[in-house]
């Protein structure tokens, strides 16, 4: 059964599970939910439902099976790369009512959360006892527990703290059978093959997972904040894989470069030193006693300062306050909402290479864009080598679509044949489904394919995601395309 | 078990070939430098074990004879005795090829300032460190050197590949992570004899399902090593490890290993119990290392997990419903016919 054979029936019964208000249906949803933040590609689901609690998942997972309709798990939507994109019609099931903090042990730091909590809301329920919970990536004011669970998200922060499968330990989820089952446990490595990482980034595509116990990491007890100017990327780059190779890991290492400073002059009319094409924005800290922390510090600055002089930076900016400190990061946490300034449509990409490859990626990324007529501005996580080339243009015109779709490929191209990975954080979903050829062999992409049948033999749980050439799928790709002209 | 069905291949002669024995094998091991105690009887690792040295025997047998052979045959004889004994029910009769992985070893690329490491399975992690080190950076698990812990120097004489098998815990786990925090990809034989590779070889990735991951800690029951793509670390910047030595292990102690982990509010009442038979220990991980006579226990704890050695089938034992039911399922779609080092989980039906 695909969307255009779910009927009235289907959306009545699916009002007996839960309660009438909480299905949703008709043009305004459709247009709500046909896409999540990747809005290249999009396909209308035939209903959005509302539950509450695990139970309620598995109850309209069951009915779906019984009646062969697709479902897709959303969270906030803030994805980027069609995770969410109910690709062959059917059922959204959108965490939007499943906000409950469960359980606070903050002596043991886990909590256990229903997954339609907001990222930002699990650190704020712990603030008082000088934690929180570390992934942090851009969207976390509204993206949820579950969608960072599923794209296994990073964020500034990670180059230090790692990314959201480092600090998931257990999962109770709705599998593609509609059976809760519920995986690791309290104290982390326990014996036996380790599950939680397989469903953590998988997309939602081999279940979805209701409830997540996390890990609670405590606050810092000294930051030291910098943000450098440089006059040229190349400059800020190099001074990147210099700080590492110096032994120094901060906690995040931003770069921005001359297009974002653009943006953000225009919209916020930030002003930076004369000259400057890149910032870096360097946080260092340490979680030590406060009078060992301070030190460990300061030694780190003293060594990241160095390495900047040494790379002629322009200018270091120290925040010396909380306030300053907030500051500093408002031009990396502004800097993609500002691109709004240059075009109508911005495309934010995900590549990771190499950090040794920054200098000779950037120079590929400009050449690139600029040949193929497309506006590019970089705002990204260097310390990582995961880069967001983000480009700009106008979505109006199939042309320049079509132009910026092939700047992105060749630029995800690039960083594989520089050693790197055609994602850092944003996944597969929809957008990247045959660039995994570029990245895996025949043979690899099996291996990933019995994975997948471990949880997942059949093709309505989130189908046409992170697995390329699934049958049923092919045909559909055109129409998302079509869709979104 | 039957006699003369264990062959010894040495994986000297290029994955070509390695491919070639593991395709046409019908139960495949690793040998080389590796834990041992921790395996249940069940395991193919000890069906091996008779088969070689079953095959020791038999050499000894066609040499002369003098004092020492009849010692050594005696000795032979006492050993493999214990280990029918204890594998008695556990094996079947199908013939089982033991890979040496001593000669697949050394670094295949190494970027300090990428901190990204690409070593063959064979390679042992001390010698793995030493030339990490002369770049400055390392894998964060304590030296014996940094740390003097007991368990340390068991540690740096293992294989990688070993290692990842077990993910037993260090004393740096808490601050740096474990085995499965720093893989970052793999490559590995498949039943069938091709290779597959996963992950990335960079330090961020979501491409793809985190199988990798998922072989760290599955002694070796779901895919053949070849290569591992680990993060390291800068060494001058190691944080302090919370791991402590209480006592020593005897010569002559021949009581069981028993590593526990519980949850942190635990972790005080377990350091209480018998304090004697405490080993070592990590605050940071609440986790410890103790010894006890075969077969007792110390106390449980919720959400806890323990891991030993020398109680046979209780060496590990995994009893929650869900994941022995999923780790069927694993095993039945990346090995369906159970050529990997079968009967390490004990996951065949009723077993568990």
């Amino acid at each position: 059964m695909s969307s255009a054979t779910v009927d009235r029936q289907f959306i009545h019964d699916l009002g007996l599970i839960l309660d009438p208000g909480r299905v949703l249906e008709g043009a305004s949803i459709e247009r709500a939910y046909d896409c999540d933040a990747y809005t290249i590609d999009k396909s209308p689901p035939s209903a959005v439902v509302l539950p509450v609690s695990t139970e309620e998942v598995r109850d309209v997972v069951g009915y779906c099976i019984e009646k062969g309709v697709p479902f897709t798990p959303r969270g906030a939507g803030t994805g980027l790369s069609g995770g969410a994109l109910p690709a062959l019609g059917g059922v959204v099931i959108a965490s939007k009512r499943m906000t409950q903090i469960l359980s606070i042990d903050i002596p043991n730091r886990r909590m256990t959360a229903q997954t339609g909590a907001v990222n930002k809301r699990l650190s704020e329920a712990v603030a008082h006892a000088g934690l929180h919970f570390a992934p942090d990536p851009s969207s976390q004011t509204v993206s949820t527990l579950g969608g960072n669970i599923a794209e296994n998200s990073g964020g500034p922060h990670t180059l230090k703290y790692g990314v959201t499968a480092n600090h998931v330990v257990a999962v109770k989820m709705v599998d593609p059978r509609g059976v809760i089952r519920t995986f690791g446990t309290l104290t982390t490595n326990a014996p036996g093959y380790d599950l939680v990482s397989i469903l953590v980034g998988s997309e939602g595509t081999l279940g979805i997972i209701t409830e997540a116990t996390i890990k609670l990491t405590p606050n810092p007890t000294a930051v030291a904040t910098l943000l450098i100017a440089f006059a040229e990327v190349r400059q800020a780059t190099e001074t990147v894989a210099e700080i590492i190779s110096r032994g120094v890991i901060p906690a995040a290492m931003e770069l921005m470069d001359h297009g974002i400073l653009d943006a953000l002059r225009l919209a916020f009319d930030f002003q930076y030193p004369q000259g400057s094409k890149a910032l870096l924005l360097i946080e260092l800290d340490s979680t030590l006693a406060s009078f060992e922390a301070k030190d460990a510090v300061a030694m780190e600055q003293a060594i990241v300062e160095d390495v900047c002089q040494s790379h002629h930076a322009l200018e270091i900016r120290v925040a010396a306050s909380e306030a300053e400190r907030a500051h500093l990061w408002t031009a990396r946490k502004k800097g993609i909402g500002a691109m709004g300034r240059l075009a109508p449509t911005i495309v934010t990409h995900d590549g990771v290479i190499p950090r040794s490859k920054l200098p000779e990626m950037l120079d590929f990324v400009y050449a690139t864009a600029a040949e193929a007529g497309i506006g590019v501005a970089n705002l990204f996580h260097a310390g990582d080598g995961n880069l967001h080339p983000c480009l700009y243009f106008d979505d109006r015109d199939p042309a320049q679509v079509e132009r910026a779709i092939r700047v992105g490929e060749l630029i995800t191209h690039r960083c594989v044949e520089l050693g790197g990975s055609i994602s850092g954080e944003h996944g597969i979903g929809v957008e990247k489904l045959d660039l995994m050829h570029a990245m895996f062999s025949p043979n690899d992409l099996l291996l990933q394919s019995n994975v997948r049948q471990i949880f997942n033999t059949g093709s309505l749980c989130n189908p046409c995601k992170v697995i390329p050439n699934q049958k049923s799928c092919v045909e559909h790709r055109k129409r998302w395309r079509g869709a979104a002209w | 078990m039957v006699e003369g069905h264990t062959r010894l291949y040495r994986a000297e002669f290029g994955l070509e070939a390695l491919a070639q024995v593991i395709k046409e094998s019908e139960v495949v091991t690793t040998y080389g430098f590796e834990l041992d105690g921790f395996r249940r009887p069940s395991s193919a690792k000890h069906w091996a074990q008779i088969g070689l040295l079953e095959q020791r025997r038999n050499a000894f047998l066609r040499q002369p004879s003098s004092p020492e052979r009849t010692d050594q045959l005696n000795h032979l004889e006492v050993e493999l005795s214990t280990l029918r004994q204890q594998t008695e029910g556990h094996d079947d009769a199908r013939s089982v090829t033991v890979i040496d992985l001593r000669d697949r070893v050394g670094i295949v690329d190494f970027s300090a300032e990428d901190q990204v490491v690409t070593v063959r399975a064979g390679t042992r992690l001390w010698d793995l460190q030493q030339e990490l080190a002369q770049k400055g950076q390392t894998l964060p698990c304590l030296t014996s050197a940094h740390s003097g812990l007991e368990f340390a120097v068991t540690y740096e004489n293992l294989m990688v590949c070993h290692l990842i098998d077990f993910n037993l815990p260090h004393g740096l786990e808490g601050q740096c992570g474990s085995w499965r925090d720093w893989l970052l990809g793999a490559a590995i034989f498949r039943p069938d004899g091709s290779i597959a590779r996963c992950g990335s070889r960079v330090v961020k990735n979501v491409a793809g399902y985190d199988i990798h991951k998922m072989i760290v800690g599955s002694r070796g029951t779901l895919t053949f090593p070849i290569e591992f793509v680990f993060r390291t670390f800068p060494a001058a910047s190691l944080p302090k490890s919370e791991a402590k030595q209480h006592r020593t292990r005897t010569a002559t102690e021949t009581h069981a290993l028993w590593i526990q982990r519980v949850q942190p509010t635990d972790f005080p009442n377990v350091l209480r119990e018998e304090p004697d038979q405490i080993l070592e220990s990590d605050a940071a991980t609440s986790t410890i290392w103790a010894t006890v006579e075969p077969g007792a226990h110390r106390n449980r704890y919720p959400g806890d997990w323990v891991l030993r050695t020398g109680c046979a089938e209780d060496n590990v034992r995994i009893t929650d419903r869900d994941q022995v039911e999923a780790m069927r399922q694993t095993k039945a779609r990346l090995d369906p016919d159970d050529k990997f080092n079968p009967g390490e989980f004990g996951l065949e039906a009723g077993t568990a």
